[in-house]
């Protein structure tokens, strides 16, 4: 019988994805976890892998086309079964299930898998009779022809992506790798265009390639796209060559480099179509601030103990090349804080609230398009370093969509950071089913009165986004005061 | 009021003519107005001709110097000047009419004649058929460059020449003395050394080739003082003085006899800017050192009036008129072009051995205190080199450290111009040495040694 498959749910509110790129045209030779397309939800990129084996008869969407969950995608032959003659019957409609959303005939090494008993045994037996064929001579060929193939997609200067990829594979721990004896297929990423030039610079001065706009043809990212990266004025090391040295001591601290080249035409509009992440986000949010009863509470903390003991703890880190960031630490006072208030640390569902012994600290990551935001589970568990690991690392996976289906939900808690950026305080919206969100503004020095004298002191100002139906002012205040008692007296976290 | 055209071009050279045909392809209305055949001084007295009488002198010079050695000899070897140069006339005509056919194909018009800029929009054609004044939303002024003199030393195209004197000679001059020694005074004194010219070169600056690398004109200079040429480098020329037999030159320089005798002498010593009577005065159009002054998108002082080629100045080459002009007319039209890199203009020299280069040289990484390792690999280890006995030479590439960026490359040997391209591409693809010692090159060619260089410069050639 042809195996139909059909877009997968991939996350707990995805309702229909797009097919991105089929890597394997009609025709071609499918085996047992091979990844046969990639598909974009509504949180990430993923790569759709076959659970069973057998030849690409009928491609049932377009690339770039949306479907439903459940949506026939693609149909397989079996051994026997004329591929020609399926894609002749489905073409024609005249697909046995292809409506049948139950059937889960796919899997995502990233997303859950709920494979049927029935069609999981009979995978099985199937990947085995389709191995034997594939000892025939026309197989062989086949594979011949595929493994040059990939070698050409593959080209020996592209080593270090091959390894960084080999890397993320790595952290990403595919759940489904286990279940699939044979070799499995890389999980590759997205292609990107990039100069070798370019991903020479981009390695050594750790800008993400991901997050550069590529301004060469067909948007290939290039050198000075990298160059013009702010990340990449802070560091020297790779300006060094292209720089004389003179206007490199002339060159000021970081600041990033003012671009302000109009990027919409006078006379001219641009219209935007909304990608799938965009339109996930417009609908959510307006939900959240429709619906929740928002109010806010700003506290302004002083840094300086914070900062001493960073650079301190940094210094004896040094060899192990861990830096600690301030939002390191607020993580760390937070899970404190949030145990001990846990009005704040609560889900609420319009019926009761959920108050969480675990607090899973969800971190907004900007994207080039949208946001997301991956969650840091059982914070209060967790040590500076554990923390600065952990967090570095799903930040990154984050920005490159890697990140798995459970590492983006069930969030106690969020956090919103745009201390980077310079700004003073901000104020952010509610992730339901959680009941509050702190808004993390920049630190920077500013004149305040310091035991009964005007003094320059680093501060930073808080700004606590809560839900009024279940949490109070006064509970929201106690809040912030426990957080802030814990940054400006950090050995408190220790107690 | 609607213009007479969408755009005008004054100048039917490597610019003036590119740009017409471009903004033909975006069916714009486009007049081109030249003076003389299309094509400019690049088609016509200059890249092609010249390139056509140096062919002339390579193939002189390999029957004379490898004829019998080759078994190919040929005792009486004859020379019709006046030959040569009607080949190297022939293919600069036949070239200027497919100019022609291509302004049909592209719908351009075409008018023989010149024309005055009197200001923003305004045009006045003093034509062969007509005599009047025209309009256009935009201008490109693309009237190029001419040879100049030194001061005190008029041209007279007789005794002393230009290059376009110099490539149409009834007779061929028994002694030439080149003063200059830049790619044209080189080319020419390739070609009249090769038919048999005694000739002499004056250049103020240490070497050959002023602006190419050191080591790369010291090839070069080797070459020609085997076959005979007089090389005056670091020598000033104080006076041209006609006599009843020619020319006497007085010179001034280290180890150089003070006057240099010669029937012609060609001056060789740069360009101006064709800016005389390219506007009305009140045009109020601004020059700048006899070239007209524009800024990073080519206008002019004059609103919608743009100029793009030699006449806005060094490096005064047609391929960079050439993109010069696709970049302006489509910045022009609302394209949205990337700008022309000046720091990796290629250039070649058609002397025998050649010369091709992009880039920084050497001395500037150094000057710049850049980062940088060096890979060169020699055309004595390449095979396809030996085989053609022309072992002279070699390929030198200049990679940023650590990114492996192509700050410059240096070649001398063989038909080295035909290999700068591949790096031109390499380079503007931003590929590193690793990319270039990787890309198989087909064996056996020239090409190779562009793969060793970049071997060479990470320790990796295989055959050095």
């Amino acid at each position: 019988m042809p195996v139909e498959i059909t877009m997968p749910q991939l996350s707990d509110t995805m309702t229909e994805g797009t097919l991105t790129a089929w890597r394997k045209k009609e025709g071609d030779a499918v085996k047992e976890g091979e990844v046969i397309a990639e598909i974009e939800t509504d949180k990430a990129n993923m790569d759709m892998e076959a659970f069973e084996g057998g030849t690409l008869a009928y491609q049932a969407v377009a690339e770039g086309d949306k479907a439903q969950v459940g949506a026939l995608l693609a149909v397989l032959a079996q051994k026997g079964e004329d591929p020609a003659a399926l894609k002749k019957q489905f073409a024609q409609g005249g697909g046995q299930a292809s409506t049948k959303p139950t059937q889960k005939s796919v899997e995502s090494n990233n997303g859950k898998t709920e494979p049927q008993p029935a069609a999981a045994a009979a995978g099985g037996a199937q990947g085995a009779s389709s191995h034997d064929t594939e000892l025939g001579r026309g197989n062989i060929e086949e594979g011949r022809a595929q493994s040059r193939r990939e070698s050409v997609q593959e080209p020996p200067e592209h080593t270090s992506e091959a390894l960084s990829r080999e890397a993320s594979q790595k952290v990403g721990q595919r759940p489904a790798a286990a279940k699939l004896p044979s070799a499995a297929p890389e999980n590759e990423p997205p292609r990107l265009k990039v100069s070798p030039l370019a991903r020479r610079i981009a390695a050594s001065m750790d800008v993400d390639l991901q997050s550069v706009k590529g301004s060469g043809p067909g948007g290939r990212i290039v050198q000075r796209d990298v160059m013009e990266m702010p990340q990449s004025h802070g560091q020297s090391s790779a300006a060094d060559a292209q720089r004389p040295p003179a206007a490199k001591a002339a060159a000021p601290k970081p600041a990033s480099p003012l671009s302000l080249a109009p990027r919409v035409g006078q006379g001219h509009s641009q219209v935007v179509a909304l990608s799938k992440i965009r339109s996930v986000i417009a609908q959510r949010l307006q939900h959240s601030k429709q619906t929740i009863p928002h109010f806010y509470e700003t506290i302004d903390v002083d840094v300086e103990a914070v900062l001493a003991l960073r650079a301190r703890l940094n210094k004896s880190m040094e060899k192990e090349g861990i830096r600690l960031s301030l939002a390191d630490f607020l993580a760390k006072g937070l899970a404190i804080a949030l145990l001990s208030h846990p009005e704040l640390n609560s889900t609420f569902d319009g019926k009761e609230i959920t108050r969480h012994g675990d607090v899973n600290l969800g971190m907004a990551v900007a994207l080039p398009d949208g946001l997301i935001v991956p969650v840091l589970r059982n914070v209060q568990q967790m040590g500076l370093r554990e923390i600065r690991l952990r967090s570095s690392d799903l930040v990154e996976r984050a920005r490159n969509l890697k990140l798995r289906q459970e590492e983006m939900s069930g969030a106690t808690f969020t956090v919103s950071n745009l201390g980077t950026f310079g700004v003073r305080e901000f104020s952010a919206i509610i992730n339901p089913p959680e009941v509050a969100i702190l808004a993390i503004a920049s630190a920077q020095k500013r004149a305040v009165v310091f035991n009964d004298a005007i003094a320059a002191r680093t501060m930073m100002s808080l700004t606590l986004s809560s839900d009024h139906r279940c949490v109070d002012g006064a509970t929201a205040a106690e809040f912030l005061r426990t957080l802030q008692q814990l940054l400006e007296e950090p050995g408190l976290m220790l107690v | 009021m609607p213009y007479d055209y969408d755009l005008i071009v004054i100048g039917g050279g490597p610019a003036g003519y590119a740009a017409s045909i471009r903004a033909g392809q975006l069916k714009k209305r486009v007049l081109c107005i030249e003076k003389e055949n299309l094509g400019g001084t690049c088609l016509n007295w200059g890249c092609i001709p010249t390139k056509a009488l140096l062919e002339n002198g390579a193939l002189v010079r390999k029957l004379r110097e490898h004829g019998e050695q080759w078994g190919v000899s040929c005792k009486d070897l004859k020379i019709d000047f006046a030959k040569i140069i009607a080949r190297s006339r022939g293919i600069a005509e036949k070239l200027a009419k497919g100019i022609g056919f291509l302004f049909k194909k592209y719908n351009v018009a075409h008018e023989i004649g010149t024309a005055t800029l009197l200001g923003e929009h305004r045009v006045h054609l003093a034509g062969k058929t007509q005599n009047r004044d025209l309009s256009a939303q935009y201008i490109i002024l693309a009237t190029g460059a001419r040879a100049k003199s030194l001061p005190g030393i008029e041209l007279d195209g007789k005794t002393i020449l230009t290059a376009r004197e110099a490539m149409t000679l009834a007779q061929q001059p028994q002694r030439l003395a080149i003063i200059g020694a830049g790619a044209i005074g080189c080319e020419f004194a390739d070609f009249y050394n090769a038919i048999g010219t005694k000739v002499t070169i004056i250049e103020m600056m240490p070497h050959l080739l002023p602006l190419e690398e050191e080591e790369t004109a010291a090839v070069l200079e080797r070459s020609f003082i085997k076959r005979g040429i007089d090389i005056h480098t670091n020598c000033k020329t104080e006076k041209v003085q006609k006599t009843d037999q020619g020319v006497v030159l007085t010179v001034s320089g280290p180890g150089t006899t003070p006057t240099i005798e010669a029937d012609m002498v060609l001056m060789a010593v740069g360009v101006t800017g064709n800016v005389e009577n390219l506007a009305d005065e009140k045009a109020k159009l601004e020059l700048i050192k006899n070239h007209v002054k524009v800024d990073g998108d080519y206008r002019t002082s004059v609103p919608e009036v743009y100029a793009v080629g030699d006449v806005i100045g060094p490096p005064w080459l047609a391929h960079v008129a050439h993109h010069e002009a696709i970049n302006c007319v489509e910045k022009i039209f609302g394209l949205h072009p990337h700008a022309i890199n000046y720091q990796r203009i290629p250039g070649c020299t058609y002397t025998h051995p050649q010369v091709a280069s992009m880039g920084k040289t050497q001395k500037k990484c150094q000057e710049e205190n850049l980062k940088f390792k060096v890979g060169k690999f020699p055309l004595s280890a390449s095979g396809r080199a030996l085989a053609a006995g022309e072992p002279d030479g070699f390929v030198k590439l200049i990679f940023s450290e650590p990114h492996g960026e192509l700050l410059g490359v240096h070649m001398v040997g063989e038909n080295v111009t035909e290999l700068l391209g591949e790096l031109v591409v390499a380079q503007n693809l931003e590929a590193t040495e690793e990319e270039i010692l990787q890309a198989m090159h087909p064996h056996p060619t020239m090409s190779e040694a562009i793969m060793e260089a970049a071997g060479a410069s990470v320790g990796k050639a295989i055959h050095i």
